[in-house]
């Protein structure tokens, strides 16, 4: 105990930082992180922990030794959360050791979640199933089905870039407006609205700003307003896809609403 | 008021399925989702309750709803031994101001500069009454049972 005390273990220290970038990563609030981290060092016996985390970058400093992460992709991926959430609780009561901690995060981190045609499906049921609530039709219905799961279909193309989630919130606004006007040009009775609005529902962000407050109300001010600049950014790039897709339809030849 | 029902039952499913396929999008585990769903519905069948028969004002029926939902999405959170953000991201998504925003964009789009303004500043204020409903409710609550467990 007196030896951990001068020179932390480097695995312990390994597995605060796994878990702090874990939860970071799959877009759990600032005091979530700094939870989970503090409850894996109480279970792991340390004491002297101190832990910093922005949006992207986190600081451990664990009895004198001090490690940097860096975060480069921020995404949501709260199956992920309610995993990490359980290890570090059982690693707080004592449950598994710290080799077996170790195997878990890396289980978590390597578990690549639902297959891309399940997100697929997702997203066009998630739009066509809003166009019902800003009044629909049928054939709306279907329309929004299928530019939902174009408009997902291409996520992968920018899942590799640094903040791809504005690209493909922008390139999101631009398909479903574009595609929900050349529908409504070829088929009749489509409620343009309503599929436009439906196709972006589930790319607007007004809950990262949800997390921004939140973290604002915990005292994590600079996590709080990073947060709420990516969210603003995150609309802006919606907005400016649906304005270049409505666009679109004008220089084809007249409104078509 | 058959036709309001009727209307009320229509916005409940289309809640339903947006809540069920975004949660799939998030990525929520599996036992998750049909709570967060119900939620979700929920929710928004509440505002549109108090916007359209109780007469409430846009803002405070958004704000009013937020809250209900967070309480709701806490309490699953504890019984269910999940993180609340969980339940958070998925039961508020029917009560993002989509329509408002797209109206600001057609608004643009149609060179009329005060309805964009007009617009734009509605769904900012939504979005701030839903973000800070469900900030300062889930923020109370955790201090509430924290101070609970303490003593």
């Amino acid at each position: 105990m007196h030896i951990q005390e001068t020179c932390p273990d480097p695995q312990h220290v390994r597995l605060i930082c796994q878990a702090a970038q874990l939860v970071l990563e799959s877009g759990g609030e600032t005091y979530r992180v700094e939870e989970t981290a503090m409850r894996m060092a109480n279970g792991l016996g340390l004491d002297d922990v101190d832990i910093v985390a922005f949006p992207t970058s986190i600081f451990v400093s664990v009895g004198g030794v001090a490690r940097i992460r860096r975060i480069t992709h921020r995404g949501t991926n709260t199956a992920r959360l309610a995993r990490i959430n359980d290890v570090s609780r059982k690693v707080e009561r004592g449950l598994l050791d710290a080799d077996a901690a170790e195997a878990e995060l890396r289980a978590i981190a390597d578990d690549p979640g639902l297959g891309q045609r399940t997100l697929i499906v997702a997203y066009g049921v998630s739009a066509a199933s809003f166009t019902l609530v800003f009044g629909s039709n049928p054939p709306t219905l279907l329309l929004t089905l299928v530019i939902g799961m174009l408009v997902q279909a291409v996520q992968p193309l920018f899942s590799h870039m640094a903040m791809g989630s504005l690209f493909f919130n922008f390139s999101g606004g631009l398909l479903t407006a574009a595609l929900a006007q050349l529908g409504a040009l070829c088929l009749s009775g489509i409620h343009v609205n309503a599929a436009i609005v439906g196709g972006i529902m589930p790319m607007l962000t007004g809950l990262l700003m949800t997390t921004a407050v939140r973290d604002t109300m915990y005292g994590d001010l600079i996590s709080g307003i990073a947060r709420a600049v990516e969210a603003l950014l995150l609309a802006g790039s919606t907005a400016l896809g649906v304005y270049a897709g409505l666009k679109f339809a004008v220089l084809l030849g007249g409104m078509l609403l | 008021m058959s036709e309001l029902l009727r209307q009320i039952l229509i916005h409940s499913i289309g809640s339903f399925g947006g809540t069920l396929g975004y949660a799939f999008l998030l990525n929520v585990p599996l036992s998750t989702v049909l709570p967060a769903s119900l939620t979700g519905l929920l929710g928004y069948v509440l505002y549109e309750v108090l916007v359209n028969l109780l007469g409430q004002g846009v803002m405070s029926s958004y704000f009013l709803s937020t809250v209900v939902i967070t309480v709701i999405c806490e309490t699953a959170a504890r019984v269910m031994r999940m993180p609340s953000t969980i339940f958070l991201l998925t039961a508020l998504v029917p009560l993002v101001p989509g329509y408002t925003f797209y109206c600001a964009m057609l608004a643009m789009v149609q060179n009329d500069g005060a309805a964009v303004a007009s617009y734009g500043l509605q769904a900012v204020q939504i979005v701030a009454a839903i973000a800070v409903g469900a900030a300062v409710t889930s923020v109370l609550f955790r201090m509430l049972t924290m101070r609970r467990k303490a003593r």
